[in-house]
């Protein structure tokens, strides 16, 4: 699932531990982070293989990520957890009705060298395998992506995620990239933006070698199978499968934030 | 003709190399610990703990290899960026990859400290 909507799955793992399995929170969350590395490669390297990730963009938007991953992480101290719940859960909300409601910005269709310079040198071109027509598309929106990216990486700080819920939404409807462009981009960029936040962990000790092997040999035959998967499927499902999850992740948040137990 | 792979095949030959060198290595892992183990689970691992797991070749140090291998597949991935991106003259690019390095280095010593 986090292959097939390029956000790493790390949302839906630290719940099914914490929640379903009872491991410690620090411990769930390392196994992400680590999880979520592993999903990173191994489904980047399939979009890679297959057109979807611009590379350039991808490395574009990974220094405003970082960047905004350790400022995030340093926010924590002065920042209660409700507070960071709410504002990842509002985030959330206005993502998923935008994914479900929102027609997908048309690809600009360009003939060969009338995109704009930015899109010449990232290279904004791939082969839909669903539809079998070349897409070349066009950037909008470059500084409005990068400050978002930078929040996107910002909340992944905060709460300890990889970030790719916000920055899929971010990369298609503020930018234009076309969902599946955005989605295998997102994927590319998860390993990067996880690493961090591992070796953190990794030098405090809340990596278990035994629960991660297990976690990370399930993981790679996911993202294998969703990897493969997501070139099939047209891209309205999987921007309305987003948007669903989205909010049900956002009502989770609001329910936690406002003392309800789950 | 020009042997060189191609920018988005050499990242991928790097990611998935990564990727299955470390689930082998998981694999033998569990193998090991589910024939000859007695840790917990949930046991966290240290830097101490995993040297000393290599040296003993037990379960948990096979597996502590392997995380360690997934963990800085990300990481090559970045040098191999720059090699590309300086391979196709594109200095921006290669000043952008050495910036992300240069920034998760700083989140690592900031975070230890």
């Amino acid at each position: 699932m986090g292959s097939i909507l390029g956000i790493g799955g790390g949302v839906f793992l630290v719940p099914l531990l914490v929640l379903v399995f009872d491991i410690d929170i620090q411990i769930a969350a390392a196994t992400s982070l680590v999880a979520v590395i592993a999903t990173s490669s191994t489904s980047a390297s399939s979009y890679l293989h297959e057109g979807y990730v611009n590379v350039k963009l991808g490395m574009f938007l990974e220094t405003f990520t970082t960047a905004g991953a350790v400022i995030g992480a340093l926010l924590v101290v002065y920042l209660t957890p409700s507070t960071i719940e709410i504002v990842l859960a509002m985030a959330l909300v206005y993502a998923s009705v935008y994914m479900m409601f929102r027609a997908e910005p048309k690809p600009i269709i360009s003939a060969s060298g009338s995109q704009s310079p930015l899109c010449r040198r990232f290279r904004c071109r791939y082969s839909d395998e669903s539809t079998g027509s070349d897409v070349e598309y066009d950037i909008r929106n470059a500084r409005v992506g990068a400050f978002g990216s930078f929040v996107a990486g910002n909340l992944s700080g905060l709460v300890g995620i990889g970030g790719g819920i916000v920055k899929v939404p971010i990369m298609n409807i503020s930018m234009g990239v076309p969902i599946k462009a955005a989605t295998a981009t997102s994927n590319f960029m998860l390993g990067v933006t996880a690493l961090a936040g591992v070796l953190v962990y990794l030098s405090h000790g809340f990596i278990a070698p035994v629960l991660t092997g297990v976690v990370c040999i399930g993981i790679f035959m996911g993202a294998t199978l969703g990897s493969r998967t997501m070139p099939r499927l047209r891209g309205t499902f999987v921007r309305f499968l987003f948007g669903a999850i989205l909010l049900v992740i956002a009502a989770t948040l609001v329910l936690r934030a406002s003392g309800v137990g789950i | 003709m020009s042997n060189e792979m191609s920018a988005p095949e050499l990242l991928r030959v790097v990611l998935l190399y990564g990727i299955l060198i470390a689930v082998i290595l998981l694999a033998i892992g569990l193998a090991g610990f589910i024939i000859d183990s007695d840790s917990d689970i949930e046991e966290g691992m240290t830097l101490e703990s995993l040297f000393d797991g290599i040296r003993g070749l037990s379960a948990a140090g096979i597996l502590g290899i392997g995380i360690l291998v997934i963990i800085s597949t990300p990481f090559v991935r970045i040098l191999a960026t720059v090699t590309i991106f300086q391979r196709e003259g594109d200095l921006i690019m290669v000043f952008l990859s050495l910036v992300v390095l240069a920034i998760i280095a700083s989140g690592l010593l900031l975070g230890m400290s």
